[in-house]
């Protein structure tokens, strides 16, 4: 186990990932500081979803490292779970657990995975739930709430366990337009916490004003990175160019 | 119908039913018993075969290979010959009592036979849960079996409630099956009785006695599955 020499929270090393004979990581590397928002663009099956599910161990890499404060996570033997503590990670289809209430859905981990007593689970859940206009949903089923409500109480669930990093994916990709918003005030308000946060996103406007780090993903590998006035004002690569022209477009 | 006065005579005399009754009901005990004591072993063993077969750790290979011939095989045979092979066959070992007692292995081989059906239903439910719904429990730092305990098997049940009833409801009649190999079950006294009074009217009552058990069950089980429906359907389609 390597010790903190790193200056970076996340840092992605020469990441290969293949499914079958598909190789859909070609030796990706992404530096991540504390306090940071990278989001990834790119065209659907560039990677994105497929690097956040690697970065939560969710899918075991082929070949390069995984650093979170400097230990290599997909070391061989390493505990996913306990990486993963460190790791929260929001889904695009919300996956809240439906035979749950919204509380129950917050507490579930803190009790089970970050060992809490129940009262100070809860205590922990309801002060989220409040911070975020929620409160009043705690003793709801998911089936009863909106799209934006479901995915806010998602990042809430991932959240409350206060990892080191949150991954984001695609989380307003199947909320009705009228949704999207609410569920971005939020992740807004999560930036202004220092929450570092890595997130696929097809909302352009939505990366440009809060990202810190733009990556463009094509083919599984990072082509163009840099501040959002760069790479989504004046891409010097050409793929990211023709990229973005045809999200201007649609 | 010109026999219809004779038919009615053996089979629907009220004064032969009236006398069978209490005697039939009391025997019907018996196989509320077995049905009783069998229920929670079906479930519980019925969930463990299924949990092995959808566990994708490669050293229960061989637990789970043994699983696969074990559901094949009792599934592949009649309950009834189960009950034969089981409830005549172990007793012949010679054993002392009570392990020589035909109720026992014949409850064992229904509970056999039904964990087998049983197994296959959790099976269903378990590979029903939607594997993003893991994918959540593990990136929130669950372990593989807290996963398994506290999100894919509770919606698992869930799922599969209305048919399991009908399982259950399968078994409630096939307890009957048990009386074939000795025990004086509810049907094995409808055959004595009939056999007494040269009347068929004991197995009449029989019926109406199991009616009043299953038909009750088998409402309760549709109308979990019509409320499974309007929960899971959206909007109906009007034609």
């Amino acid at each position: 186990m390597t010790t903190n020499t790193s200056p970076f929270l996340l840092s992605l090393r020469n990441v290969h990932k293949s499914f079958g004979g598909n190789h859909v990581l070609h030796g990706l590397s992404l530096d991540v500081p504390a306090g940071h928002v990278v989001t990834l663009i790119g065209a659907s099956g560039s990677g994105k979803s497929t690097l956040l599910r690697c970065i939560n161990l969710l899918e075991p890499i082929d070949d390069g490292a995984i650093l979170v404060d400097g230990t290599d996570i997909s070391s061989p033997g390493y505990d996913a779970n306990l990486a993963r503590r460190d790791i929260g990670m929001v889904f695009q289809s919300y996956n809240l657990f439906p035979h749950m209430s919204v509380l129950r859905n917050i507490t579930l981990a803190l009790k089970h995975v970050a060992k809490s007593d129940a009262a100070s689970s809860k205590q922990a859940a309801m002060d989220l739930l409040s911070r975020f206009g929620l409160a009043d949903k705690a003793d709801s089923y998911p089936e009863q709430l909106s799209g934006g409500q479901q995915q806010r109480v998602a990042i809430i669930r991932a959240v409350a366990l206060k990892p080191k990093v949150l991954l984001l994916d695609e989380v307003t990709a199947a909320l009705d337009p009228e949704l999207v918003g609410e569920v971005l005030d939020l992740i807004a308000e999560l930036r202004t916490t220092g929450m570092t946060m890595v997130l696929a996103t097809h909302e352009m406007s939505f990366a440009r004003n809060i990202a810190d780090t733009v990556c463009f993903l094509h083919a599984g590998d990072i082509l163009e990175q840099g501040p959002p006035a760069e790479v989504l004002d004046n891409p010097r690569n050409e793929r990211t160019q023709q990229f973005l022209a045809r999200t201007r477009r649609s | 119908m010109p026999r219809w006065d004779r038919v009615k005579q053996s089979f629907f005399s009220g004064e032969q039913f009236a006398d069978s009754f209490p005697r039939l009901l009391e025997a019907f005990v018996l196989d509320l018993k077995i049905f009783a004591w069998s229920v929670p072993i079906i479930l519980t063993f019925g969930m463990l075969v299924a949990l092995t077969r959808v566990s994708r750790n490669p050293a229960l290979f061989p637990i789970r290979a043994l699983c696969v011939i074990y559901v094949d095989v009792m599934r592949g045979v009649p309950v009834l010959l189960w009950i034969y092979l089981i409830g005549f066959g172990i007793p012949g070992l010679g054993l002392d009592r009570p392990w020589n007692s035909p109720l026992l292995w014949g409850t064992v081989a229904l509970c056999l036979t039904y964990s087998s059906y049983v197994s296959e239903v959790f099976r269903s439910g378990i590979e029903g849960v939607h594997e993003s719904q893991r994918a959540a429990a593990r990136s929130l730092g669950l372990t593989h079996l807290q996963t398994l305990r506290l999100v894919v098997v509770p919606q698992a049940v869930r799922n599969v409630v209305p048919p399991m009833m009908n399982d259950l409801v399968s078994l409630q009649k096939d307890v009957a099956l048990v009386s074939l190999i000795g025990p004086i079950e509810i049907l094995r006294q409808a055959g004595i009785d009939k056999a007494k009074f040269a009347n068929f009217t004991p197995y009449v009552v029989a019926a109406v006695i199991f009616l009043c058990i299953t038909v009750p069950l088998t409402r309760t089980a549709d109308w979990l599955m019509a409320r499974e429906r309007r929960r899971k359907g959206g909007t109906r389609v009007a034609t």
